[in-house]
């Protein structure tokens, strides 16, 4: 197994939760950032205007800083239900007045307008101390107010609190996604499990009934090739029920030939009609061969048939010399003419091979002992060319035995019809024209000619 | 005789077997590529061997690559259901001596067996003969009935690879090859050269040699020409 495939319902959910996740966890951080700023900010500033009150009953004799504070101003100062506050008056670095040794500088210092704020630890406690100078030139004093941290702790919490309900929309939130996504993809499940339902059963195409509109494009793509599929299956029908005609034919003339070598009267009779049924079976093979390469040619074919630059003096030279002993046999000189240079088109080889191979051996058959048969290959425009001396064809018959099954009314017993056939579709196939004309050698000669090699002759290739 | 049928259908290997019994030839059949590969693995074993293309574990043109990377000697017949015209060319490019399509006729296949076995004779030293003409390898010679033909060493190498192969066609580039093997360097209208001389000097002999344009040449006997028109070697 490799990557599993990708799952529409798993891409869209982990697309949908994970920035709602970023969303509510970064709002979440600016409200906790944002409680502890508020808090610090307002409780800094009581601290500092308390510091102030102290600062007022500071006095300077000749320089020296007094603080005039009754019990009742310290209580009133001093006075909190739940944090516990401290003071200190200091002049050089000195204590004057208040509790000894609060602390004069910390952590997390914040600078006010008129004096500052940070963090440190007094009696054992976390505490939060406000600084602020009185005086000015050389009589100053520094007044020092320390408080716990506890009210400041508890309002921070009340706010943090607030967030709370944040978690509970983010779980509302994904709920609903998920739920959307479930009522979306539903019914193109459904879809799908109809389809593949469907398809398994028949060919025929499927109703766009209640197909939602994205997925109308798939549903006619699916129905196109439903249809396709249907005519192609039809077509190969039509072609094994024409072929099954075709290969009887001969089955039976063996038949005949069988019973009749049965009841020969003796061994020789015999033998000859046993030699005669092995020209019969000669010519099965060559039907089943030609049909079968109908069967390959197909209009589906041209769908994917893949064009290289051939060298077509190679591809004749190649398949001509197949012919050879053929012609001899039958003694008809079989000959190439070809120029020197390689003559490029672009062409499927395997294909031309057949119908080239068809050509000649058409002209074999038909051609009496003593002809000739001339296979040339041209340029510009690259074509190939089988001309013979033989019997020709006539002109008002040229066209119709280039259908299959067709043969040409003079024409001798062994030919199923097919060999022409076989070629025009090919040419057809290969986009090149496709003459039957008078041979200067006069008989008939069979002009295949290709457009335009594109390719130039750098990329010169043998067939195959 | 040994000759090597590799072919998985058992109705054609008896068939052959007991034909060829009676001509003293003897068939060694298997049915699969690796039996194959077991049985050619002594280069010049067998004196021919006969290649079906479908069998049951690939394509006999498969075993011919890997026979012909060692042994480019032993003569190789492919025989086979595949008829269409590229698979023929096909087998011959792969190095394949001759192709026979299935259904064949017995005759037919026994003539080309003896064709290739003629062209590919081990001894290239043999005696063959061709119509009145007799081509002596051991003694260096060729000689038209009893008289013996001047001929330059060169006309006589390609008079011997017209006969090997007759009546079959010697195509122009066996020859231009096989001359270039022995370091007689000759290009194409060299070639039609010594064709026409050696053609100068069967005028009057049951043999004729015939060009066939494009393709190469070959002997054929002319029936005109009052002659022993035998195939059989000498």
């Amino acid at each position: 197994m490799s990557s599993p495939a990708p799952a529409l319902w798993r891409d869209l959910l982990r697309r949908l939760l994970l920035p709602l996740l970023l969303i509510v966890a970064a709002t979440g951080a600016l409200g906790v950032y944002t409680a502890q700023t508020l808090t610090d900010r307002t409780f800094d500033r009581w601290l500092i205007d308390a510091a102030r009150s102290l600062a007022h009953q500071v006095h300077f004799v000749n320089g020296q800083a007094q603080v005039n504070l009754d019990g009742d101003a310290e209580a009133i100062l001093a006075y909190d239900v739940v944090d516990s506050t401290y003071f200190s008056v200091r002049q050089y670095q000195h204590h004057v007045a208040g509790h000894h040794n609060v602390p004069t500088s910390g952590q997390r210092t914040a600078y006010y307008d008129d004096g500052r704020v940070f963090d440190a630890s007094f009696a054992g406690q976390p505490v939060r101390v406000a600084e602020i100078t009185v005086g000015s030139g050389a009589a100053q004093a520094q007044v020092l107010v320390a408080e716990t941290l506890f009210k400041r702790r508890s309002v921070r919490a009340d706010l943090q609190l607030m967030l709370v309900p944040l978690g509970g929309l983010l779980l509302a939130a994904a709920v609903a996604i998920v739920l959307a996504l479930r009522w979306t993809l539903r019914p193109l499940e459904q879809i799908a499990a109809r389809w593949n339902e469907r398809s398994h059963h028949s060919l025929q195409a499927i109703d766009m009934q209640g197909v939602p509109r994205e997925l109308l494009p798939f549903a006619s793509a699916l129905n196109d090739l439903l249809m396709r599929i249907h005519q192609l299956l039809l077509r190969e029908r039509r072609f094994a029920a024409n072929a099954a005609h075709q290969i009887r034919t001969p089955l039976a003339g063996l038949q005949l030939g069988l019973s009749r070598a049965a009841a020969a009267p003796d061994l020789s009779s015999a033998r000859s009609v046993i030699a005669e049924m092995q020209q019969s079976t000669q010519r099965a093979a060559r039907l089943l061969q030609q049909l079968l390469a109908l069967g390959r040619l197909d209009p589906e074919t041209a769908f994917d048939l893949e064009l290289t630059p051939v060298d077509l003096v190679a591809l004749a030279h190649d398949v001509g010399a197949l012919y050879l002993d053929a012609a001899l046999a039958r003694q008809i000189d079989l000959e190439l003419v070809a120029p020197a240079a390689p003559v490029i088109a672009s062409v499927q080889a395997e294909l031309l091979s057949e119908a080239l191979g068809n050509l000649v051996d058409n002209a074999l058959r038909y051609c009496p002992p003593g002809s000739r048969v001339e296979i040339s290959v041209q340029a510009e425009p690259p074509a190939l060319l089988v001309a013979d001396s033989g019997p020709g064809l006539p002109a008002d018959e040229r066209e119709a035995v280039l259908e299959r099954f067709a043969r040409g009314t003079d024409a001798p017993g062994d030919g199923s019809g097919l060999g022409l056939a076989i070629v025009r579709e090919i040419a057809e196939l290969h986009r090149a024209r496709l003459q039957l004309e008078d041979s200067a050698h006069g008989g008939l000669a069979v002009r295949l000619t290709f457009s335009e090699s594109a390719t130039g002759p750098a990329s010169t290739t043998r067939p195959f | 005789m040994r000759m090597l049928l590799i072919e998985d259908d058992p109705t054609i290997a008896h068939e052959l077997a007991l034909r060829w019994q009676q001509r003293g030839w003897q068939l060694q059949a298997v049915a699969t590529l690796a039996a194959a590969r077991g049985a050619i693995a002594l280069p010049g074993w067998f004196d021919l061997v006969l290649l079906d293309r479908g069998l049951p574990d690939g394509d006999g043109l498969d075993l011919l690559a890997e026979l012909r990377r060692g042994d480019t000697h032993t003569p190789v017949l492919v025989l086979t259901a595949r008829d269409q015209v590229a698979d023929r060319v096909q087998g011959l490019r792969q190095g394949a001596d001759d192709y026979l399509v299935k259904p064949f006729d017995a005759e037919e296949l026994e003539a080309r067996v003896e064709g290739l076995l003629r062209r590919t004779a081990k001894a290239p030293g043999r005696r063959l003969s061709f119509g009145d003409l007799h081509w002596l390898g051991d003694e260096g010679r060729a000689c038209l009935g009893e008289q013996t033909l001047e001929l330059s060493p060169r006309e006589f190498e390609v008079l011997g690879l017209l006969v090997r192969r007759a009546p079959r066609l010697l195509p122009k580039r066996v020859l231009i090859e096989a001359l270039a093997e022995r370091n007689l360097e000759i290009n194409d209208s060299a070639a039609e050269v010594y064709i026409s001389r050696l053609r100068r000097r069967l005028i009057g002999s049951s043999v004729q040699i015939r060009t066939l344009r494009g393709f190469g040449y070959l002997l054929a006997l002319d029936d005109s020409v009052p002659g022993k028109p035998t195939g059989d070697e000498a």
